[in-house]
């Protein structure tokens, strides 16, 4: 067995060497859409940075009615915090909902006027509350539906986050299609070009391939020889994608920053923490699909 | 021992290759077989090497039923066969040595043992001393030899020469014909195919006509006449 695989092994090397520069061009090609799939994946990193730094400013405000109790405010606070899919709570006096709103409307005066006529503060206290999860936030507020805070809670303000997060979450899932759709589509070249490539071979050798059969070969040696060949090509190819990827990341790498302020959209760091992921998913998925266009460039070849 | 019986090839749509042939071929035999152009030689070369699968009756080499073969055990099957051609199908790049290799190497036998079999054959076969040239650097006879040295390799029971002497002058042409009465002497089955009548009435063996797909004639020591 080991023999054998010697053997493939050195006879799919010798192919892989034979016909060089149409190889070279099939790992330029599968080079070069392994660096587009690469596009897709930072596309995917940056929209999720994108969606993740605007989720990251949604928050709920729960106003409570002014006759609610500093006691009370921190125990429904408690409550909140109590809840897994809660991850912050800050509460906010009354005092300090009468000063954010003065400052929030410091350019209208009618409106700072108004609050002179009243003798006391017109608001309660407020809790802002951040979940960890964004689609998390409705399931929060229903949890508030009860008898006990409902005397408590004046209003929820949630209204325009909804909205925003249901067009993040339609961005999101239209940019995921988008990317397997256009993922499927390179694959598909893939498949064409090496499915050429074996044809060719397959043409080239023909005349090899017919004494190895006649002298006994199995088929799965004849088959081995192109396995070889394709695993030469993924790896090739994926590695020149992984190497050639960061020249191109440091191009776009300080507008991507710079649109991000600096907090977030380090492609750098993401390719780094998932080298081995990435280069792993993109050997697998090149080969599978090298495997596949040799089974039906070989297939109905050896079946003669 | 090679058994046919009733064996038909039929090639879509109606094109006769061989036609109800009934043959028995015992082990260690010489046989010829002769016949015009489009008699059914090749067809017969090709349903002994499962090249093509076999339309109607029964094919038995040893205890393998050729009718029932399943794709995988083809190989195994042709390794108990060599085979020899007109054209020696030799791989140009590769020397002597290598070409004759090459049938080991590719059914995974390792180097050591590829040492020690093919310096062996190539004695058999007279060509020690030219395992280093190309086949271009060789007489079309030696060529041959080459071939014929690929096919023993295996040690095969049955060793099929289509037409070997087909590209080679009357003296390499005898050359490679006592090579055969020597491999068959040492035990290994002859199946000549050839549409030489000199070569057949040489050899004085037994002799199996082929004429239209159908076996006109089967002789010991016979003669070809038409």
């Amino acid at each position: 067995m080991i023999s054998n695989l010697q053997k493939i092994f050195k006879f799919g090397a010798q192919n892989f060497a034979r016909n060089f520069w149409l190889k070279i061009l099939t790992i330029v090609i599968l080079t070069v859409l392994l660096l587009l799939i690469n596009g897709l994946v930072i596309i995917n990193f940056l929209t999720n940075e994108a969606s993740r730094q605007v989720q990251s400013k949604v928050d709920v405000s729960i106003y409570l009615k002014t006759s609610a109790t500093n006691e009370e405010a921190q125990s429904l606070r408690s409550y909140l915090m109590s809840l897994a899919n809660v991850s912050n709570v800050t509460y906010k006096s009354s005092d300090d909902v009468l000063k954010e709103f003065k400052e929030t409307h410091k350019d209208d005066q009618d409106i700072l006027s108004s609050l002179t006529f009243l003798e006391t503060n017109p608001f309660g206290g407020a809790l802002v509350v951040q979940t960890v999860n964004v689609n998390d936030y409705n399931t929060v507020l229903k949890q508030l539906d009860t008898p006990i805070y409902d005397k408590i809670i004046e209003n929820k303000d949630f209204g325009d986050n909804e909205k925003l997060i249901e067009v993040i979450n339609r961005m999101t899932s239209f940019v995921k299609q988008f990317i397997v759709l256009i993922s499927l589509f390179f694959a598909l070249i893939a498949v064409i070009v090496i499915f050429n490539t074996i044809r060719m071979g397959i043409d080239a050798h023909r005349h090899e391939i017919s004494i190895m059969r006649l002298v006994g070969a199995a088929n799965w040696f004849v088959k081995g020889q192109f396995v070889v060949e394709l695993l030469i090509y993924s790896t090739i190819a994926a590695i020149a994608s992984l190497i050639l990827i960061f020249p191109i990341i440091s191009v776009i790498q300080p507008n991507v920053l710079a649109f991000f302020n600096g907090q977030a959209g380090d492609i750098f760091a993401y390719y780094r923490a998932n080298i081995f992921g990435l280069f792993a998913l993109q050997f697998v998925g090149i080969f599978a699909f090298s495997l596949l266009s040799a089974w039906f460039a070989l297939g109905r070849y050896l079946k003669k | 021992m090679i058994e046919f019986k009733n064996v038909s090839k039929i090639y879509p749509p109606d094109f006769v290759g061989v036609k109800n042939i009934s043959l028995r071929i015992q082990d260690g035999e010489f046989v010829s077989v002769i016949g015009k152009s489009g008699s059914g030689k090749t067809t017969l070369v090709k349903l002994l090497m499962a090249e093509e699968p076999i339309s109607h009756g029964e094919l038995k080499i040893g205890d393998v039923e050729v009718t029932k073969i399943k794709r995988n055990e083809i190989p195994s099957l042709r390794r108990q066969i060599g085979a020899v051609f007109q054209d020696y199908k030799l791989l140009p790049r590769k020397t002597i040595f290598e070409n004759v290799a090459y049938a080991l190497e590719v059914c995974g036998i390792n180097n050591k043992r590829i040492g020690e079999i093919v310096p062996q054959v190539l004695r058999v076969v007279g060509l020690e001393g030219k395992e280093g040239r190309y086949p271009l650097q060789i007489s079309g006879g030696e060529q041959q030899r080459a071939a014929i040295a690929r096919a023993l390799v295996h040690s095969p029971k049955l060793l099929v020469a289509d037409e070997p002497t087909g590209n080679l002058d009357a003296l390499n042409t005898q050359e490679i014909i006592e090579l055969l009465k020597k491999i068959n002497s040492l035990g290994t089955t002859v199946l000549l195919v050839t549409h030489n009548r000199e070569v057949v009435n040489a050899l004085k063996k037994r002799v199996v006509t082929l004429d239209m797909g159908m076996v006109v004639g089967d002789a010991e020591h016979g003669r070809y006449k038409i």
